[in-house]
């Protein structure tokens, strides 16, 4: 029979997280959702989020945002699967490659905006490289509104160099802890690396994978400094909708709307991701 | 090539590639903190360093505001760490050392 202190114990030191958790992020979500759904005289509505829907940008925001999410995850879960097997696979020197792929992760993200702003803009070093190899006779703008594919792409390789770190650093976790008899065994049975990799490593980094995507995600549907770092608002994604109508048009309502549609959009990828690829409790508590 | 070489050559090959994509912006923002500030604004700019000159990074370092702000983001920083190390190590033992219900 375990004491009644051993009992309470691991609640007591929860505690405090739990309190600050609960003080800073579970009441102004309360807030939020209730300025979302408050009318100025009193009472109930639904007119924030109708002003919300019938707002010029909001469907290209809604848009943008969904195109950003498709385009950056997989590519950064591909390029971040590369690094870390490059990685395992322990080649004399992977410690020093491992620091390297990991500088961007210091990098804040408007910083890495404005970085990358430099590449991109009218007479910056993209075009000078273009034109100094005589590809171009005259600048390229890639980052006006009228060149959406071009605004598209450098901001999917802005994010995509910035936050790729992250998903690399959960699969090369996810990958220490896969025992390496796995590998000798794959090796005994005359597996090719190729082999080992899909039929071995892949299948037992899979919940790593799936907390790697979760989390790309939600930061993807938040995607908002490099964005108005290289495009302002000409290219609209719904956390820099939320920010404008609070900052700069101050309307508190409907930036509340447009957050609270964040919230449940997160909530149901989240749900979407454990469902379809079956991450079972027993692996999260793994 | 025997198949051994080869494999090296791709590992390497591949690190070395990934590296750079991850370097690159470093580097051109290293080459356009260091120009001279008359040849900024060049077009086409050199993408190698042809002219070194430390104007920038002195202009920088003495305008007004810059040494304050260092501060401040070191206070803060050093401020989260202890303030997110106090909460969470006791959450952290808690949730690895114990099982209860909820856990």
């Amino acid at each position: 029979m375990r004491t009644r202190t051993e009992q309470f114990l691991p609640f007591a030191l929860l505690l405090p997280s739990i309190l600050f958790l609960g003080l800073l992020i579970v009441i102004p979500m309360i807030q939020a959702l209730f300025l979302a759904i408050l009318a100025d005289e009193g009472g109930f509505t639904l007119e924030h989020f109708q002003r919300m829907a019938s707002d010029v940008n909001f469907s290209d925001a809604w848009r943008n945002t969904l195109l950003l999410l498709l385009l950056i995850v997989p590519l950064q879960i591909v390029l971040a699967l590369a690094m870390a097997l490059l990685i395992n696979s322990r080649f004399r020197g992977h410690g020093f490659f491992l620091y390297i792929y990991a500088i961007p992760l210091a990098i804040s993200d408007l910083a890495a905006g404005i970085l990358w702003l430099a590449v991109f803009t009218e007479r910056g070093y993209l075009n000078s490289a273009l034109q100094s190899a005589g590809v171009i006779q005259q600048p390229i703008i890639f980052l006006s509104f009228e060149n959406v594919p071009g605004i598209l792409s450098a901001i999917v390789i802005a994010e995509s160099w910035r936050a790729t770190a992250i998903v690399l650093l959960i699969l090369i976790a996810g990958l220490q802890l896969i025992p390496r008899d796995f590998f000798e065994a794959a090796d005994l049975f005359g597996a090719t690396r190729f082999r080992r990799t899909v039929h071995v490593v892949l299948p037992l980094l899979r919940p790593s994978l799936q907390s790697a995507l979760i989390i790309r995600t939600i930061f993807a549907l938040q995607t908002f400094a490099v964005v108005f770092a290289l495009a302002g608002r000409n290219m609209p994604v719904l956390a820099g909708e939320a920010y404008t109508w609070y900052a700069a048009n101050r309307n508190e309502h409907l930036a509340a709307a447009y957050a609270v549609l964040l919230l449940a959009l997160t909530a149901v990828a989240t749900v979407v991701y454990l469902r379809v690829l079956g991450l079972r409790e027993a692996e999260v508590q793994r | 090539m025997s198949p051994r070489v080869l494999d090296r050559a791709l590992i390497y090959g591949s690190a070395i590639l990934l590296a750079v994509w991850v370097l690159i912006p470093f580097y051109i923002i290293a080459v356009s903190a260091f120009t001279p500030q008359a040849r900024i604004f060049d077009f086409p700019k050199p993408l190698l360093p042809t002219a070194f000159s430390t104007d920038t990074m002195q202009f920088f370092v003495e305008a007004r505001g810059v040494v304050p702000s260092v501060i401040n983001s070191l206070l803060v920083a050093l401020a989260t760490i202890a303030f997110g190390l106090t909460l969470g190590t006791p959450a952290g033992y808690a949730l690895a050392r114990f099982h209860f219900r909820g856990r």
